[in-house]
């Protein structure tokens, strides 16, 4: 039996009843990603003789009766911007080239505590920034771009390269590349998992969370990110709710549905209509403010991201893409007043959203306007009515969730021309485990996470 | 830096680059005046479209910072579900 087509939570009971050593877990991962790697390029470090080192002790552990918890043994990548202990963190940049962290950032500490094994570094574009050249190719069309910035993080979760992933998650850095890869990515309350050790992007905007195969995946993987909250390990082993009776869906009224691929509408409408066949119900909701989301978070986030990398962009610009140069010294030219009214827009989004939640529990959207576009140097998208930045357009369904600071997940909605769609489910603040309570029996009665992508299926 | 629609155009903005590098602790030498300016004009557009957001009166205080709500919550892991 090939070890690495089996999920996560199943492989996690395999190893609990002694019926799969994490040793010859890691050994297959680590083949498979031999093979598949070099068509993907997810991985910027495979740490292999670190991974089997842990995948031995973890293995040990298990024959002496001792059982760390359900991701005892599960091997997982880690995003380039993670400090990771003995493994060269860069940040996807010639700046922090060989740069090897001698501590693990927390959020990998805790992991590797929970018994995570490490398999290695998952790609990033330059210090988060998604601009051009993505390094990750897309395992339904490797023409075709991850998403970012955890492409890597995706493509490998989507490729059956490990069992579920780290990214992070500033205007939709997890829920992009979850949605174009296929695979299921939450990015959880801001504050929620621990950014210490992380490369900042913007860090009032910045988020940590896990990209796995399904919802179930991902609250386990959370449960080993945090430190607080033991039940998401229990809501993984347990079935779903079998049905959605009594759920409040909030459909947005305005801006979230408008200027959606054809593909993307229907899979999603699909997707909501799936929701009420399992017993929720739907209202509209309304959430005026998030036409501006993109403006304001990205007035945010380059002020911050300038004011980071401040001295590196003065001493050391050569070492910078061009690109991602421009765009932190482009943020070094906002005004204090701009920023200062953009915090302003964004408190108002905020409490746009917890009005909405008094009414409703969950609020659906795309993950994205459109599917993976190709690989290709743009700065303009010809959508139906309009030309947009391939930026603003595969953001600019994410932002307002992020900068409310309120949980969202994507999940795997539909297949179209070959391609895969994101659901969005967006809760309320603090509230991952309903929130991934609904996508599991969403998950439960459809199958498109199970779905091997194209490209790799036959590697 | 700004008009009064708040949309600078690139000959503004090239004009008044120098000062605005310097003004930002930028030298002239780490810019690539070819790269940096769409972005730059973008971002612009941007933070105009926000200036632009109505927060009604002078009467309107802005609110404190404890009241952003994300901000406001602990930076590690103690946001416990209800």
């Amino acid at each position: 039996m090939d070890v690495t087509e089996m999920g996560l939570v199943d492989a996690s009971r395999r190893i609990h009843a002694g019926e799969l050593s994490p040793l010859e877990l890691t050994h297959g991962y680590l083949d498979r990603i031999d093979v598949v790697d070099p068509h993907v390029r997810s991985f910027s470090t495979v740490a292999r003789e670190q991974a089997l080192a842990q995948a031995r002790e973890r293995t040990a552990e298990i024959a002496a009766g001792a059982w760390r918890g359900p991701l005892h043994g599960i091997p997982i990548a880690i995003k380039d911007l993670v400090a990771t202990d003995g493994v060269e963190t860069a940040a996807g940049s010639k700046v922090l080239e060989g740069h090897v962290p001698h501590f693990d950032a927390p959020v990998a500490f805790q992991l590797r505590a929970a018994g995570a094994v490490i398999l290695g570094k998952a790609v990033t574009h330059e210090f988060a920034i998604d601009v051009y050249c993505p390094p990750a190719r897309n395992p339904w069309d490797l023409d075709r771009i991850t998403g970012g910035s955890s492409g890597g993080s995706a493509a490998a979760v989507a490729s059956r390269l490990c069992l579920g992933a780290v990214g992070t998650d500033t205007s939709g850095s997890i829920r992009i590349p979850a949605s174009l890869c296929g695979v299921s990515g939450l990015k959880p309350t801001f504050g929620r998992v621990n950014c210490d050790g992380v490369v900042p992007f913007s860090w009032s905007l910045d988020h940590v969370g896990p990209i796995a195969m399904t919802a179930a995946d991902l609250a386990l993987l959370l449960g080993g990110m945090v430190d607080d909250d033991d039940e998401l390990f229990g809501t993984a082993h347990k079935e779903p709710p079998a049905d959605l009776d009594g759920v409040r869906i909030g459909w947005p009224t305005s801006y979230f549905f408008d200027e959606l691929d054809t593909r993307v509408a229907d899979s999603v409408n699909a997707a909501v209509s799936e929701l009420v066949r399992l017993g929720a119900t739907v209202s509209k909701v309304d959430l005026p403010s998030a036409e501006h989301a993109i403006a304001a978070g990205d007035v945010l986030t380059f002020a911050e991201a300038s004011l980071y990398h401040r001295r590196w962009i003065e001493e050391r610009p050569a070492e910078y893409q061009a690109e991602t140069l421009a765009n932190f010294q482009a943020g070094a030219l906002i005004l204090a007043v701009d920023y200062l009214q953009a915090q302003r827009v964004r408190d108002r989004i905020a409490q746009e959203f917890a009005a909405a939640f008094r009414e409703v529990d969950v609020i659906v959207a795309p993950s994205t306007p459109i599917q993976a576009m190709a690989n290709t140097v743009t700065r303009s998208l010809d959508l139906k009515s309009r030309s947009e930045s391939p930026l603003d357009a595969y953001g600019r369904l994410t932002y307002p969730a992020s900068l409310a600071g309120i949980p969202a997940v994507s999940i795997p909605c539909g297949i179209s021309e070959g391609l895969p769609v994101g659901l969005q489910l967006i809760g309320r603040h603090g509230q991952e485990r309903r929130l991934l309570a609904v996508a599991a029996t969403y998950q439960a009665v459809t199958d498109w996470h199970q779905t091997i992508p194209t490209a790799v299926a036959n590697l | 830096m700004g008009t009064d629609d708040g949309i600078r155009s690139s000959t503004e903005i090239v004009d008044g680059l120098d000062a605005a590098l310097r003004a930002a602790g930028l030298s002239r030498e780490a810019v690539d005046q070819d790269v940096l300016l769409p972005w730059l004009e973008e971002l612009e557009a941007k933070a105009a479209s926000v200036r632009a957001v109505d927060f009604g009166t002078v009467w309107q205080t802005p609110p404190a910072f404890t009241q952003y709500r994300p901000l406001a919550e602990p930076r590690r892991s103690h946001a416990r579900e209800a």
